[in-house]
């Protein structure tokens, strides 16, 4: 019988890919829990990991014809660990733990871990939108190492007309893409 | 950035802003993927509770079906949840239907708990031969009628059963009739074993005793057969517009007088469909024989069989079906009206429990489809 908690993930996403809320439904069933838990771990806050939770579900929905994933839960988890990015910037969400004691080793990578660092860098892309890389670079020298428009310009040769006009083109394609979140920015 | 030694709290709000900007190099997402297994390693080992109960999925569950419902902006994170932790009691009945109070353009009629229509449920009407009529639901199990080689009785599970009680002739030989109304199912056991799941709005007239020849009953409406196999004596399913003959087999026969066509699907053996004017078909299982009341033309072709009993297994199953068909099959089992003027030419795909209330079920098409439903006086208009 076509009880749907019989059908797979990927049976699941072909029927959510064809418009069918009851699969998207079951794949709710399946991994809210999941989902928020992992949220938690990052946030512990409840509203915050509602928040990080639904929207990767109402992502998922709103963007079913163009999902590309290895597995379903993985391309979740790290969908959510992406959305959580966006509170841990915040100083309003205290990080639930600062790595000061952990020691972030690089060795050990298993399989698993690797697969699962594809999966984030796919599910980052996807959400980000790629910006063009030229776009990309001024927009981090100007955010990220707080240099100026002018030191900008000199810097990658460039008009500092043209750095204004990349910046404005990041936070256009951010804003669009961040949505109802900038409100916490 | 170096956090190769560990991250305290502004590299960390660093890292995270470039992930979240999309501006994270290769190494810098490996870093905050290594900060997230950290991370969540050092949460579980604390042991700390994690409020992930069944208010917090339902909660989830109404606020992503009402911004999937179109509407993008949300209320500041602090109001939120406060105001929807106030209406849940409220909401819990209608968990599908939630709609952001400010949402004003779309009028809430689907929600509205009065107005609930719930599902269909196992009842029948049995008549007897000598005119007697029997209400059946679920209650009230045991025996209907007991003479002298035949005993009929109901079961607790919305199903009546002939059984021969005795050897040699059962002196009844009058014609009995199930019916069941709108919003109703029910099945029934033959006398010679075989099983007959009737739909909603049908009906089934058999004889309590098959002749020696053939064992022929008649069919409105939808019913799906599981035929005991009796060589010698043939099982025919007498429509208004063709009889389907067959040996030992399950099949379906949907012939509601308001469908365009008489579907007849096989699912296990072999059947023969003949029709009116005298054309005929052999089926294979899979596949489904429709007949055109209008055109008189015969047309077979491969169909899913789970579509085509999902009804039986307790299921609506869509299949790129026209909102026109979904209609007619929840008027019949809902046991409402459709208002025809308002149905836009589109298909639908999915399974919905036939379980739940009309106002779910609605809500389920909405969801998928983008158009409106409404009930007004028992009519289910589109907007």
């Amino acid at each position: 019988m076509s009880a749907i908690h019989l059908y797979s993930d990927n049976e699941l996403l072909d029927l959510m890919k064809s418009g069918d809320g009851a699969a998207f439904d079951e794949i709710y069933q399946r991994y809210w829990n999941i989902l928020f838990k992992s949220a938690w771990y990052l946030l512990q806050d409840k509203a915050a990991c509602m928040d990080v939770v639904q929207d990767v579900f109402v992502w998922l929905w709103e963007h079913r014809d163009h999902v590309v994933l290895t597995t379903l839960r993985g391309y979740l988890v790290m969908a959510v660990r992406y959305k959580a990015a966006n509170y841990l910037r915040n100083s309003k969400v205290r990080a639930a733990f600062v790595a000061e004691n952990a020691a972030l080793e690089t060795d050990g990578a298993s399989e698993e871990w690797m697969l699962e660092l594809k999966e984030l860098k796919a599910v980052i892309a996807g959400f980000t939108n790629a910006l063009p890389s030229r776009c990309r670079e001024v927009f981090y020298l100007s955010r990220h190492e707080h240099l100026s428009n002018r030191e900008i310009a000199s810097r990658l040769g460039i008009s500092e007309k043209t750095v204004e006009n990349q910046i404005t083109t990041a936070l256009k394609k951010l804003r669009v893409r961040l949505g109802s979140m900038s409100l916490l920015m | 950035m170096d956090i190769s030694t560990g991250m305290d709290q502004e590299k960390l709000r660093q890292l995270s802003a470039k992930i979240s900007d999309g501006t994270a190099s290769d190494e810098e997402i490996a870093w905050y993927h290594r900060y997230c297994l950290a991370a969540e390693q050092a949460a579980k080992a604390s042991g700390a509770n994690i409020p992930d109960d069944e208010d917090t999925r339902a909660e989830m569950y109404r606020q992503i079906r009402g911004r999937i419902k179109g509407k993008k902006e949300r209320l500041p994170l602090k109001y939120r949840y406060a105001a929807a932790a106030a209406l849940t009691g409220a909401l819990a009945a209608t968990a599908f239907l939630y709609r952001p109070a400010t949402h004003k353009s779309q009028p809430a009629v689907v929600a509205a708990a009065s107005q609930n229509i719930p599902a269909g449920g196992n009842k029948a009407v049995l008549t007897l031969a000598n005119g007697k009529e029997i209400m059946l639901s679920d209650a009230g199990a045991g025996d209907i009628v007991k003479q002298a080689g035949l005993r009929i009785y109901k079961t607790s599970a919305g199903e009546i059963v002939y059984e021969a009680t005795a050897t040699g002739n059962v002196s009844d030989t009058g014609i009995n009739r199930i019916t069941t109304p709108r919003g109703g199912q029910y099945s029934v056991v033959l006398p010679d074993g075989s099983k007959v799941w009737l739909n909603a709005a049908s009906s089934l007239s058999y004889p309590v005793n098959f002749s020696a020849r053939e064992r022929r009953v008649m069919l409105q409406g939808e019913a799906y057969f599981e035929i005991a196999r009796n060589a010698g004596r043939a099982f025919k399913v007498v429509t208004a517009t063709q009889t389907v003959e067959v040996l030992g087999t399950h099949f379906n026969v949907d012939a509601y007088s308001d469908n365009a066509m008489v579907r007849t699907t096989l699912l296990e053996g072999s059947v023969k469909v003949v029709t009116a004017p005298g054309t005929q078909l052999m089926l294979k299982p899979g596949e489904q024989a429709r007949f055109n009341n209008q055109t008189g033309a015969l047309q077979k072709s491969n169909v899913s069989e789970e579509d085509v009993i999902a009804w039986k297994n307790g299921y609506f199953i869509f299949n790129d079906t026209w909102l026109t068909d979904v209609l007619l099959q929840l008027s019949r089992w809902y046991d409402v009206q459709v208002d025809q003027a308002t149905i836009p030419r589109i298909r639908y795909s999915g399974s919905i429990p036939r379980q739940k209330t009309l106002q779910e079920v609605l809500a389920m098409l909405e969801f998928t489809g983008n158009r409106h439903f409404e009930i007004v006086n028992r009519t289910i208009k589109v907007k």
